[in-house]
């Protein structure tokens, strides 16, 4: 089936010839639309936010569950946070 | 790709003169050239116009659509290459800003009624004196009733005269998926055309 239902056909055939209005000019609009918005986002580079914010949620999820894991062992640890602490800073810094 | 790229060459919309015009308004444009962004709106916003009218009859909501294919066509201006005319690579942003446009319609809008003088019109066919603009607005009517994926491939099929490479082209889609949906689009409104007969 390759063809349009035949009773649109013509409608189609007709409709193809349109050319539509013509707006007023756009170059105004256009212009200050990226200067208000676009402008800064492309100096910044960040175009297109869909790209970055999965990784700000999964940055953010596992900064989360670090600090609730470090929390739930301090606590079940029965140790003081001044005693951990500055161990777990030496074993990361040195 | 490449009988893609000949043949839109020849396409009577791009001359060789409008094309090496857009080549060094483009370039300038790429380096933050506002005037020659500005030449490049003013050389193609009737192409561009033309095109939107497909997607709305609404005059506010096409003067918007107009301007955001031009957005989008500075935002993605460092991908454009050069491989074909920028006329032709403006159309595929067109088509695209078009297609999201009414993808985002159907999510939010209720499912439209049908129309009962419609049917009657469609079947009764054009009358002599019928001009374009009222074809126009039968079809985009018609055309309202399917899912916007249906829609944008009869649209470029059909009404704007594109083969099925130019369709993929501008969609981004492969040929065998236009082909399908372009068979499922079909079968579809003969389908609601039967059912509200």
């Amino acid at each position: 089936m390759n063809n349009l239902p035949p009773q649109t056909e013509a409608w189609f055939r007709r409709a193809r010839q349109e050319t539509g209005p013509v707006p007023p000019d756009v170059t105004p609009g256009v212009l200050r639309r990226i200067r208000d918005g676009a402008a800064s986002a492309r100096r910044t580079g960040w175009t297109a936010p869909l790209r970055w914010w999965p990784a700000a949620v999964l940055a953010g999820a596992t900064a989360a569950m670090a600090v609730a894991g470090i929390m739930a062992w301090a606590a079940f640890s029965q140790e003081s946070i001044y005693t951990w602490a500055p161990d777990l800073i030496v074993w990361r810094c040195l | 790709m490449q009988d893609l790229l000949a043949a839109s060459m020849d396409s009577p919309d791009v001359t060789p003169a409008s094309a090496d015009a857009d080549a060094g308004d483009v370039r300038l444009a790429q380096r933050g050239d506002g005037e020659a962004l500005a030449r490049l709106i003013r050389r193609h916003q009737v192409a561009v116009a033309r095109q939107m009218w497909r997607f709305t009859r609404d005059p506010r909501r096409h003067a918007e659509l107009v301007q955001d294919v031009f957005v989008n066509a500075w935002r993605s201006l460092d991908g454009y290459r050069g491989r074909g005319p920028f006329l032709h690579w403006l159309r595929k942003l067109a088509v695209r800003t078009g297609y999201a446009f009414w993808r985002e319609r159907d999510r939010l809008r209720p499912e439209t009624p049908w129309d009962e003088t419609l049917a009657e019109t469609v079947a009764a066919g054009p009358a002599e004196g019928d001009a374009a603009a009222r074809a126009g607005d039968v079809v985009h009517a018609l055309l309202d009733r399917l899912p916007a994926r249906d829609r944008v491939v009869l649209v470029l099929l059909h009404l704007d005269g594109c083969s099925v490479a130019e369709a993929a082209e501008r969609l981004g889609w492969s040929r065998v998926m236009v082909k399908v949906q372009a068979w499922r689009a079909r079968r579809k409104l003969e389908t609601i055309l039967r059912t509200e007969e």
